[in-house]
């Protein structure tokens, strides 16, 4: 009889989710990208065998337009010497020939239209198609898997991530005593993921994937009790029907697996683990023979599965590859040993905890679904990203292919084609942009200077009010925060706009101990260039401001090592200073420097703003009033009397 | 067409809905005096919004609603030409969804994130009742009278307070309550192995039994809808509407009259040959929620424990 807790947590929850088509979306986090193609390769063997027609992988990245992904005509005669066809990745066609699996290896990093496609299609009972002439309805049964980075969770909205059923860490599939990546990526593809095929190009062992047909037979049916088992024990706080119906769902499938008649709390119990609902294995099942004990991944107890022949032949399960070794008897999962002797344990978990994305901080924009606003008015600069096409009733930036492609319906109608294409004003078709971002505000935010300097906040918000109503985009660079990785390093924090939650956490951290100020302006140096310099979309004009007493205690090269020895003497100013006539040479950026009048070293905050060509700005301080406060250089002035440098 | 009954065959059943009974309810009303103009459906992913909705249309129009995605272009919403046909030297006209919903409900599921220009559409015909076409060669107008019903997640946005106002009703929406959780997962459950049943080609008595009820209850509300107009609204409930548009300081005089046809839509539902007040208090909520002051912004468009307070109150002192 097929025991699912012998074999890898990974494979056996692939399994279950080929054959319960509600489980066939899969978020992964810190997964490679060859981990992600893997996974998707291993679940399409599977979906073949549970039943599903030709399975095929396609990818969604951060450049398809919606025309990409839904369709748009094709020119006459292309294709088979039909007239008109539409080629596009989701189609009710497509659906009834194929089964997709779609590999999305960053979801942060979606495009729009991708991400608006996902939110139509993943986990949906119905999806309908009504663009450029095309109508149709149809069942979606995609296979969604999709990469993110754990801790860029809160960049994703919850409306997208809540269409996942499954969560799986890469991290937790395989954990290894030490953080070697290559360890655990090499050990995972080569012992659960199959990195060599067999002679029939197959990863999946064969007996493997019959006992997923075999599960297909079965139909393990909850009863009342165990559902209220579930209502009761596995729930969290946040309720939601979704996730408790994800559970049972896994349960179940767990269940049909090992041929179970019925459903018992033991497969509830060990869907919630597998799910990161539960900490720890719990309950017991009946069971008719006892298992060995001993390894990670092994059942304790008893079992009420009835010991059956299922078909005609040898049950050949326990004779399934698992970690390098042919198992010939029963036995629990070993780690298998390497030369280099790591332990890698297969912990039963696809996931530490079930849904990350409840603990993870907000980092996305307010209605970062909707497609970006189109002003009315023409503006001279079309520089944004293309998102798609709209129609247009002029010749700014025109969308060259789909004006035509317009145009060419019309044909017929106009007697046009052999003269040549007939176009009209209702033909043209502009490109829609993304939101394109003039002005930067760049902040060097140094927060061991803040200790004795109340104002702070005070002098900086006419800045930050600016930016907001320049639509800025921000660029905030961190010099010595509390929740640095690195304490001798600086670190970048951007948003879109002023308004985004990432600012507002920049602007409250805590200060740290050292002060890598030459790292920080070098940081700010090379986020100007790349601004200024680089790409489609680049900015015009940055604002610096920088809030610094100007005494860096950590040099550049201690910054750029990770490591420090001897005593540096002034050596971090010096460097700051060096970094800051390097600023000083760049064109097209204004800065001032908010002083926060340091009680010792007073004159350094000034030969900092002279290395800059920045204007001066006292920050109160606890001891000054108001009125005592030295203001040089008010934000409005900046665009003003002194002009923007290089113009 | 045969495509689209093997999908309806997979909805979950009208009838075996669990809860909501206020989204059914405002859909209810909204078939029964189409006048009200229809329904906004708010709330968070996988609260049923979109499942009842599709199920209401199945149950009553015996088909899935109309529906503009949101990717739509503007050539399928208010018609055009049948691209494959033209490209043949064939003119032949292809319907837009708007013209195809005349009479009937058109579903916006993710409203709040359809294009702008869909909504300029959407606002205009709303609006006016009439579909103007005018592109590529064609020139129409037509009069159209249709149900719009929109559900949306109020986290990814509101709309804008002109679309806002083109829904009579607006329903929170929120997670069944802690009795119902059980019904829930044990219907669903039930539904997903009836239809693997019926996927077989066998009987699954769980459908079977929900459709009969289904057909009887479009009989109910058909009933109901036949009865409307015999419907009297009585002096104290008109007062009422005044008095509660005034309590929750809504602008305009609107929302008087979606009360008035609201609570006679109510209490032909019931039966009722009159509209009173206590029919007046049940529908409120719908039609009061995005217009009291300071809905205009969606996040604020809130029905809570002081809102209800305040009704009860206002109803309290007739």
């Amino acid at each position: 009889m097929f025991d699912f807790s012998k074999h890898h947590t990974l494979l056996t929850s692939l399994a279950c989710a080929a054959f319960t088509p509600e489980l066939r979306s899969i978020l992964v986090f810190d997964a490679p990208y060859e981990g992600l193609q893997r996974i998707a390769e291993i679940l399409g063997e599977m979906l073949t065998v549970a039943g599903e027609q030709k399975v095929r992988c396609y990818q969604l990245g951060n450049f398809e337009t919606d025309d990409d992904v839904w369709g748009e005509i094709s020119l006459p005669g292309s294709q088979n010497g039909r007239g008109t066809t539409f080629q596009r990745l989701f189609s009710a066609k497509r659906g009834a020939e194929e089964t997709q699996v779609i590999v999305v290896p960053d979801l942060t990093a979606l495009s729009l239209a991708g991400t608006r496609s996902l939110i139509v299609l993943c986990g949906a009972d119905v999806v309908h198609l009504e663009r450029n002439g095309q109508s149709e309805i149809w069942k979606p049964e995609q296979c969604w898997i999709a990469g993110c980075k754990s801790h860029e969770l809160g960049r994703v909205s919850p409306h997208l991530l809540e269409r996942f059923a499954l969560r799986l860490s890469w991290k937790e599939i395989a954990q290894v005593p030490t953080e070697a990546e290559e360890e655990r990526v090499l050990w995972l593809m080569e012992n659960v993921l199959h990195v060599k095929r067999d002679k029939e190009g197959k990863r999946v062992p064969k007996n493997y994937l019959k006992q997923i047909s075999r599960a297909m037979a079965y139909e393990s049916i909850p009863n009342r009790e165990v559902l209220r088992y579930v209502q009761e024990h596995q729930v969290n706080e946040q309720y939601s029907t979704r996730r408790a119906l994800t559970l049972v769902r896994f349960a179940l499938a767990l269940a049909r697996l090992e041929g179970a008649e019925r459903l018992d709390t033991f497969y509830i119990n060990e869907a919630a683990y597998r799910l990161g609902l539960e900490k720890q294995k719990s309950g017991e099942r009946e069971t008719t023979e006892q298992v060995e004990e001993g390894g990670a991944a092994q059942v304790n107890g008893k079992r009420n599965i009835e010991e059956k022949d299922v078909g005609s032949e040898k049950d050949t399960f326990d004779q399934v590859e698992v970690g390098g070794k042919l198992q010939g008897e029963m036995q629990e999962v070993q780690a298998p040993q390497t030369e280099q002797s790591a332990e890698f344990i297969d912990s039963g978990k696809l996931c530490d905890r079930a849904y990350p994305e409840d603990e993870a901080a907000i980092e996305r924009e307010m209605g970062s679904l909707k497609l970006p606003y189109t002003p009315t008015t023409p503006t001279r600069n079309r520089q944004g990203t293309i998102v798609g096409v709209e129609e247009s009733n002029n010749l700014n930036d025109l969308a060259l292919i789909s004006t035509i492609l317009a145009a060419l319906r019309m044909q017929k109608k106009r007697g046009g084609m052999e003269d040549g294409l007939i176009l009209e004003r209702s033909d043209l078709r502009s490109f829609r942009r993304g939101q394109v971002t003039e002005n930067i505000f760049l902040l060097v935010l140094d927060y061991t200077s803040l200790r004795e300097c109340p104002g702070w906040e005070e002098t900086l918000l006419p800045y930050l009010y600016d930016a907001y109503t320049q639509r800025a985009g921000i660029v905030i660079v961190k010099i010595g925060a509390q929740e640095s990785k690195s304490p001798l390093r600086a670190e970048v924090t951007r948003g879109r706009n002023i308004l985004e939650p990432t600012v507002e956490r920049a602007l409250t951290e805590k200060r740290g101990r050292a002060t890598p100020l030459a790292h920080g302006l070098s940081l700010a140096y090379e986020q100007i260039q790349r601004l200024l310099q680089h790409g489609r979309g680049r900015a015009q004009k940055v604002l610096m401001v920088v809030i610094s007493d100007g005494r860096g205690n950590v040099p550049l090269l201690a910054s750029v090592r990770g490591e420090i020895h001897g005593s540096v003497g002034n050596e971090g100013v010096e460097d700051a200073l060096r970094e800051a006539r390097r600023l000083r040479r760049l064109k097209h950026i204004q800065a001032v420097v908010l002083n926060p009048q340091p009680r010792y070293y007073t004159d350094l905050p000034e030969r900092l703003a002279e290395a800059l060509g920045a204007g001066i700005q006292a920050i109160a301080n606890a001891s000054e009033s108001l009125r005592e406060r030295k203001v040089y250089i008010q934000p409005g002035d900046l665009r003003t009397s002194q002009g923007w440098r290089g113009e | 067409m045969e495509h689209e009954k093997q999908i309806t065959l997979t909805l979950l059943p009208y009838t075996r809905i669990v809860g909501q009974e206020k989204l059914k309810l405002a859909l209810e009303l909204a078939y029964i005096a189409p006048r009200i103009g229809g329904v906004l459906i708010s709330g968070k992913r996988g609260t049923a919004k979109s499942t009842t909705v599709r199920a209401f249309a199945n149950m009553m129009y015996k088909k899935l609603p109309v529906t503009i995605p949101i990717n739509a272009t503007e050539d399928r919403v208010v018609g055009g030409w049948d691209v494959h046909e033209l490209v043949s030297s064939k003119a032949k006209k292809q319907m837009g969804l708007l013209e195809q919903a005349n009479g009937q409900m058109i579903y916006i599921d993710e409203v709040n994130l359809l294009d702008d220009h869909i909504v300029n559409i959407l606002l205009d015909v709303t609006s006016t009742g009439k579909l103007v076409i005018q592109r590529e060669g064609l020139d129409e107008q037509l009069d159209i009278e249709m149900t719009l019903v929109g559900t949306m997640n109020p986290e990814e946005g509101g709309l804008r307070p002109q679309l806002l106002d083109r829904f009579g009703l607006m329903v929170g929406v929120e997670e069944v309550a802690e009795e119902e959780r059980f019904e829930v997962l044990q219907t669903v459950l039930d539904f997903d192995r009836a239809v693997r049943l019926e996927k077989k080609g066998e009987t699954a008595a769980f459908l079977q039994e929900a459709r009969k009820e289904a057909d009887g209850l479009r009989k109910e509300i058909e009933g109901a809808k036949g009865r409307l107009e015999q419907i009297q609204l009585c002096r104290e409930a008109a007062k009422m509407c005044i008095k509660l548009a005034q309590g929750f300081r809504v602008e305009g005089h609107r929302s008087d009259y979606l009360l008035a046809l609201a609570a006679s839509a109510y209490a032909a539902r019931r039966g009722d040959d009159k509209a009173e007040v206590e029919h007046v208090g049940e529908v409120a909520d719908l039609v009061l929620r995005h217009r009291q002051a300071g809905a205009q912004q969606l996040n604020y468009a809130q029905w809570g424990e002081q809102e209800q307070i305040k009704l009860v109150d206002l109803l309290d002192h007739v």
